[in-house]
């Protein structure tokens, strides 16, 4: 249980990360040949997406873990989260938002879970 | 200013870094390192790995501590008692003694006593080898060594302090600090040490800024005492006793026998009042009819370093005062500020991250000054083609470099090596390993001024490599809690088997970065150290 709540910090964490540097052109064009980009709508929602998952992560954060922790406890994913993205994104571009797109599922799965147990 | 306020501060970021990052660095590694310092000692005393087993409730250990102390320190004016806890397997007793007449006031330690227990039936273990274990790396990153504790203290918190100001210009220098917040692109020279320099940077820049400052702010009473000095007309003592209000540990014995209340009670008592558990016990002129017990909550609920404590009548166990529970403001921030800076509080989670925001301000120092050199290198690759020899100041960095960033993990591993095969029956033996730490940093250092190359970052690399990876395969040959027992059988204390995974992948991570620096073909002779940023990111 406790591992599953921990789990979901992270998993929104590298969700959030990951999409709103997908909707960035460098790296959108990473994944799809170099020029492209992103078409408006669908930045404006990854974007969006990325926003309310990091929010997400650090009112869950916050929620296990008190307030004062909480902050601490997300800056500290975020960095994790962050260097394992950027390691990921020269070497593995599409496995690392594969990886972003599971575990976007398994918070969304997580969430879903702790909310019903 | 005819340079722009930008192209200033670059300047500023540069210098700044530069003139420090050696010193920096080995703070930085050690600080990080320190994180784990009582999972260093416990791994550093193999002795110890078997009472580590055995768990006790802190109840049933304080009932257990006070027979032994009554059996063992007849007529001593304080106890210390140190009961066992996540971190800390056995049971720590210490007691001192009156000091006698003409001796220092603040007494010596010739007159204290310290012995480590067993938590479950207070026999004294048997005497663990003589280490300062994780002790000796705390102290390092904020003491140096070989030199007053003062001096360290005033060369640190002045490297702390150009640190601050490099990180400040350094914010104000980047100018694509957002766009550029996911990019790293390897295998690109400079561009790429440039990149690894702002990742490592700018992902964990909460952590730099709060490890700096919060670390400024732990010794800000020797670095800027004015303030107290003037508000309390100079008098030192009283501000401290105002500032860290202490236990009533001067009060004066009655000089009339009377038996110590059962102390366990007084263990449950505080553990309901503030619902965690009891870490320290301290008990003033024991069997005294002035007797006081205080109790001294473990830290890790809050993230204040200062924990609350209450104190009890020794005789009648009567609650006498309870102390911390409101703060007054200006104590409770500095405390908090202490608290963030050493973590102890939060779980293992948010110490592992910590500890990995650590590892990122290594490499965010250690790319620092590979930068610089790698940038400088290019500045002078006309005059290199055209055969001359490198400067003074290029060459001095470069040297500096291998020394430091490889030189410090090899003078880990031998610190660690020293710990395993130095006799354990040695004389003065934790100075030896400290010794051995030393004298393997300085060889390293020294034969880095020979011949700064990139053979020279080759071999360092792979030295400190080997020393890091093959501690677990020394394990099994010196002790009886290798990873074939601690993980395998799942025996051992998990703390050891965790050391040695982590210096099996700190060790794998420079062993890449040595692999990575394979001899160039002679034609493409370009800057020395053109390994991928991302292995020092691992082996910083």
């Amino acid at each position: 249980m406790e591992l599953l709540a921990n789990f979901l910090v992270f998993a929104l964490c590298y969700a959030g990360l990951s999409s709103l540097c997908l909707a960035m052109d460098r790296h959108y064009a990473d994944l799809h040949g170099r020029g492209a980009e992103p078409p408006a709508p669908l930045r404006r929602r990854l974007q969006r997406a990325g926003w309310l998952a990091l929010a997400a992560a650090l009112a869950w954060a916050m929620h296990i873990a008190g307030g004062g922790y909480g902050l601490v406890y997300w800056v500290g994913s975020l960095t994790g989260c962050g260097l394992l993205l950027i390691w990921l994104l020269p070497y593995a571009p599409h496995q690392a938002m594969r990886l972003a797109r599971i575990i976007g599922g398994a918070a969304v799965l997580a969430a879903v879970a702790l909310a019903v147990l | 200013m005819k340079e722009g306020f930008r192209q200033s501060m670059a300047w500023l970021h540069t210098w700044s870094g530069l003139l420090v990052c050696w010193i920096l660095l080995l703070v930085f590694c050690a600080g990080t390192a320190s994180y784990y310092r009582n999972e260093i000692t416990l791994w550093m005393q193999p002795e110890l790995h078997g009472a580590a087993a055995s768990q006790a409730s802190t109840e049933e250990a304080a009932k257990v501590a006070q027979k032994a102390m009554e059996e063992r320190a007849t007529g001593a004016t304080r106890w210390f008692i140190s009961l066992p806890g996540e971190r800390n397997p056995a049971m720590q007793l210490g007691w001192s003694k009156p000091s006698q007449p003409g001796e220092k006031k603040r007494g010596r330690r010739g007159n204290f006593h310290s012995e480590k227990a067993d938590p479950a039936t207070g026999e004294v273990l048997s005497k663990p080898r003589e280490t300062r274990g994780g002790e000796f790396l705390y102290r390092l990153h904020f003491d140096l060594h070989y030199m007053s504790a003062i001096w360290g203290r005033w060369i640190v918190g002045f490297c702390a302090m150009f640190m601050f100001v490099s990180i400040i210009s350094g914010i104000v220098t980047h100018k694509r600090i957002f766009k550029d917040l996911f990019t790293f692109r390897p295998k690109k020279g400079q561009r790429s040490w440039l990149d690894a320099h702002n990742v490592t940077a700018v992902l964990a820049l909460p952590y730099h800024i709060m490890i700096t400052y919060t670390g400024l702010v732990t010794l800000m009473f020797l670095y800027m005492p004015s303030g107290a000095t003037a508000a309390y007309k100079g008098d030192q003592d009283a501000f401290f006793a105002e500032a860290f209000p202490g236990r009533s540990g001067d009060s004066k014995p009655a000089g009339v026998a009377a038996p110590l209340t059962p102390i366990a009670p007084l263990v449950r008592q505080a553990e309901q009042h503030w619902g965690g558990k009891v870490e320290r016990i301290s008990v003033n002129h024991p069997g005294d009819a002035n007797a006081t017990i205080s109790l001294t909550r473990a830290g890790g609920r809050d993230m204040s370093s200062k924990q609350p404590s209450m104190e009890f009548d020794g005789v009648s166990g009567k609650l006498l005062s309870t102390d911390g529970n409101a703060q007054p403001g200006a104590a409770a921030t500095q405390g908090v500020m202490v608290g963030l800076h050493v973590a102890h509080f939060g779980g293992p989670l948010l110490r592992a991250l910590f500890f990995l925001s650590g590892l990122a301000g290594c490499a965010m120092v250690a790319t620092g000054a590979l930068l610089w050199a790698v940038k400088t290198r290019q500045k002078q690759a006309k005059a290199l083609a055209a055969g001359k020899r490198a400067s003074f100041g290029l060459r001095l960095v470069e040297a500096l470099n291998i020394g430091a960033i490889a030189g410090i993990p090899i003078a880990f591993g031998a610190y660690f090596w020293a710990n395993r095969l130095l006799p354990v029956a040695l004389e003065e033996r934790s100075k030896e390993e400290i010794a051995c730490f030393f004298g393997a940093w300085a060889l390293a250092a020294i034969i880095a001024q020979l011949r700064p190359s990139r053979a020279m970052w080759r071999m360092q690399l792979a030295v400190g490599a080997f020393l890091l990876a093959a501690l677990p395969v020394l394990n099994v040959f010196t002790t009886n809690s290798h990873l074939g027992v601690t993980l395998f059988l799942g025996r051992g204390p998990a703390a050891v088997a965790a050391f040695d995974l982590v210096v099996l992948a700190l060790g794998l991570g420079l062993a890449y970065a040595a692999f990575k620096l394979k001899p160039l073909p002679v034609k493409a002779a370009k800057s020395t150290p053109a390994a991928k940023p991302a292995t020092t990111m691992e082996a910083a």
